[in-house]
């Protein structure tokens, strides 16, 4: 049976887990992100790409320590560097370790990957089931972030939400479904009578899904009686690779494109449009703040943190900018972030 | 009304082109001409931070030229040809001069935003012809402009093909720079690198004067890099490699599109046998920095014959 290595993206993982299990293939459990990945990852990586190029590689390089012999990755789309990040693996794949198999969404389509991987030609209906079934998912474990936001800055006895939390994650893990007794499970949690501040955070992408690199900003935010709202997620960028995000939300694609359109004709790739059209939105819908987290030297971010900048002094809005990289500090980001919410408090 | 040229980033790409184009319409062009550690300076103080360094040196000569011309031209290069894109930093830069620092300014779309995947066109020439709609000037007039321009640019490419022809045949030590355009044509950015190694008794290549068709770009195994400069990079790269003894690659501070591409050239030098270097400058570089490598790097080709 072949041992399968997909990144270990934030709460994603536990999805994914899910995958292979009837299907005729294991996923690898990959150990969550540490400081142990990056080094591992940066060691073959070439200097200056940005943070999430060694992570992802030291994911897959700890999946081999246990016993990975295949790798998949999806293919980027935009105009940032996350495109040739398959083809660059794939190359260093083939000089380090070329006994894995390394698959990529670019050059073979789902329903290929998941024949090699399952070792046989699987019915087409199956594949279908098997991607809804990790849509699906994908949807609750996001559900499960959601109610955290939620109640963390709720939450009388500080480390209550975060255990809360990673029960749900166990349970989901031996098969519970179930949206109900996740949400009973956060009912039981003492909460206290305030109304939280609202933040609105916006950013690239793979910064805003895993923990390890932003250095737990949602904790430390949630710590720090604040309630955290994020409009991109990996839920809506697959149905956008499906073109079916317009259906499910009123906050359509044009919709981002006309808030932009003062301050930014086209698109500077990635995420760098929505990092601004969110942020005029979060103004619109009166939030307190806005948090922007970049990976150092991101392409479109640092083209979009101008007018991030220039917005916030023209509204008067509060803007919190965070750039990480491997030096990156819990403590230093944690100064910045209490620092900004005594502000926005001060504002009040 | 008088235009503002700024000499960097993407205008280095065509040098001839634009100029030719709006001098031949009848206005007054003005160039921020060579470099100064004044436009530098003004640069960094004035762009982000984690920006790369020619985007700086771009927003240097952009601020400028803010007194001295009406307005200053910013083209924005989404893309060359079909199915390709110029790096993402280039799409910005008009929206944040005009936007974040107030300047007026005269801008055109080359290429288109979503492509669809039909033939290979050239996007140069229709942004040339939308430029002098926008400018007021009847038809007739604009395509026989445009013409001119494009021949002018042509004529120049020439000369730079010849030159490669020419050099090519000396017998000191040929060294390939791999850089990008606006880096190779600015003495502050690249340090004096070329009359560096002038006076080492090597003989400086430039990678933009290498010979490039335009159907090349559909290479079978490039086919996934829809960076058009990197993609004429590589390609340039392997047909100069025979005649080299050495390659150098000059890259920036915070480029994006280098920090890959810098693999691929390193691939490719492996497997011609030729020996690599790479340097990477950004504003705290110093030329005796540059020179001492420069001499190591040419003392260790010579010492393997």
């Amino acid at each position: 049976m072949r041992k399968v290595a997909i990144p270990a993206v934030g709460c994603y993982k536990h999805a994914f887990n899910a995958l292979g299990r009837s299907h005729g293939f294991e996923v690898i459990d990959t150990p969550r992100t540490s400081s142990r990945t990056m080094r591992l990852g940066s060691e073959i990586s070439p200097e200056g790409i940005c943070i999430c190029f060694p992570l992802i590689l030291g994911n897959y390089i700890e999946a081999m320590e246990k016993g990975a012999d295949s790798c998949v990755f999806i293919g980027g789309y935009g105009a940032c560097r996350q495109f040739c990040y398959g083809h660059l693996y794939e190359l260093l794949f083939k000089k380090h370790y070329p006994d894995v198999d390394f698959h990529l969404l670019y050059n073979e389509n789902f329903f290929e990957v998941m024949n090699k991987l399952a070792g046989r030609s699987l019915p087409r209906l199956e594949v279908v089931k098997a991607f809804l079934s990790l849509v699906r998912d994908i949807w609750l474990v996001e559900k499960i972030e959601d109610l955290s936001w939620y109640y963390r800055p709720r939450e009388k006895h500080r480390g209550d939400t975060t255990r809360v939390m990673d029960e749900c994650y166990e349970m989901f893990e031996n098969g519970a479904r179930s949206l109900r007794s996740f949400r009973r499970k956060f009912a039981r949690i003492e909460t206290k009578k305030v109304k939280p501040l609202r933040i609105g955070v916006v950013g690239e992408i793979y910064l805003l899904i895993e923990p390890h690199v932003n250095c737990n900003t949602d904790i430390i935010l949630g710590e720090n009686g604040v309630q955290v709202h994020k409009f991109i997620r990996l839920f809506m960028e697959i149905l956008r690779a499906l073109h079916l995000n317009d259906r499910f939300t009123n906050y359509k694609d044009t919709d981002k494109v006309k808030l932009a359109w003062p301050y930014l004709k086209v698109s500077v790739g990635g995420h760098g449009r929505s990092s601004v059209a969110d942020m005029l939105r979060y103004h619109r819908m009166g939030f307190d703040g806005v948090v922007h987290l970049l990976p150092m030297a991101c392409l479109p971010e640092i083209s979009a943190r101008p007018f991030l900048k220039k917005i916030g002094s023209e509204h008067k809005f509060p803007l919190l900018t965070l750039s990480f990289d491997e030096m990156a500090s819990e403590s230093a980001t944690s100064n910045r972030i209490e620092a900004f919410v005594d502000m926005l408090r001060m504002r009040k | 009304m008088k235009i503002g040229i700024p000499s960097s980033l993407v205008i280095e790409k065509h040098p001839k082109l634009w100029t030719t184009f709006f001098e031949e319409l009848g206005l007054d062009v003005v160039s921020s001409g060579k470099t100064t550690r004044k436009i530098m300076d003004l640069g960094l103080a004035n762009a982000e931070d984690e920006t790369c360094l020619p985007v700086k040196h771009f927003i240097g000569h952009c601020l400028a030229l803010k007194d001295k011309c009406d307005v200053v031209f910013v083209p924005r290069y989404l893309s060359l040809y079909k199915m390709g894109w110029g790096c993402p930093k280039f799409f910005g830069p008009p929206d944040l001069l005009e936007n974040v620092y107030d300047m007026s300014i005269l801008t055109v779309m080359v290429g288109r935003e979503y492509e669809s995947r039909i033939l290979f066109e050239n996007y140069l020439e229709e942004a040339l012809v939308t430029l002098g709609k926008k400018l007021g000037k009847d038809e007739g007039v604009v395509g026989r402009v445009v013409e001119l321009a494009i021949s002018a640019e042509s004529e120049y490419e020439k000369g730079l093909r010849d030159e490669y022809f020419e050099l090519i045949k000396s017998s000191k030590d040929k060294i390939l720079l791999v850089s990008h355009e606006y880096i190779l044509n600015d003495d502050l950015l690249n340090m004096g690198i070329a009359d560096m190694l002038k006076e080492l008794r090597a003989e400086p290549i430039l990678i933009d004067t290498v010979p490039f068709k335009y159907e090349e770009r559909f290479s079978e195994r490039l086919f996934w890099m829809r960076w058009d400069f990197g993609v004429m990079m590589i390609e340039r790269l392997k047909k100069a490699l025979s005649h080299v003894q050495g390659v150098i690659q000059l890259t920036t501070f915070g480029c994006g599109p280098d920090s890959f591409l810098v693999e691929f050239v390193k691939e490719e030098c492996d497997k011609a046998q030729k020996p690599y270097m790479k340097l990477m400058l950004d504003e705290h570089s110093s030329r005796a920095r540059i020179r001492t490598r420069a001499e190591a790097f040419l003392d260790t080709l010579r010492m393997r014959r």
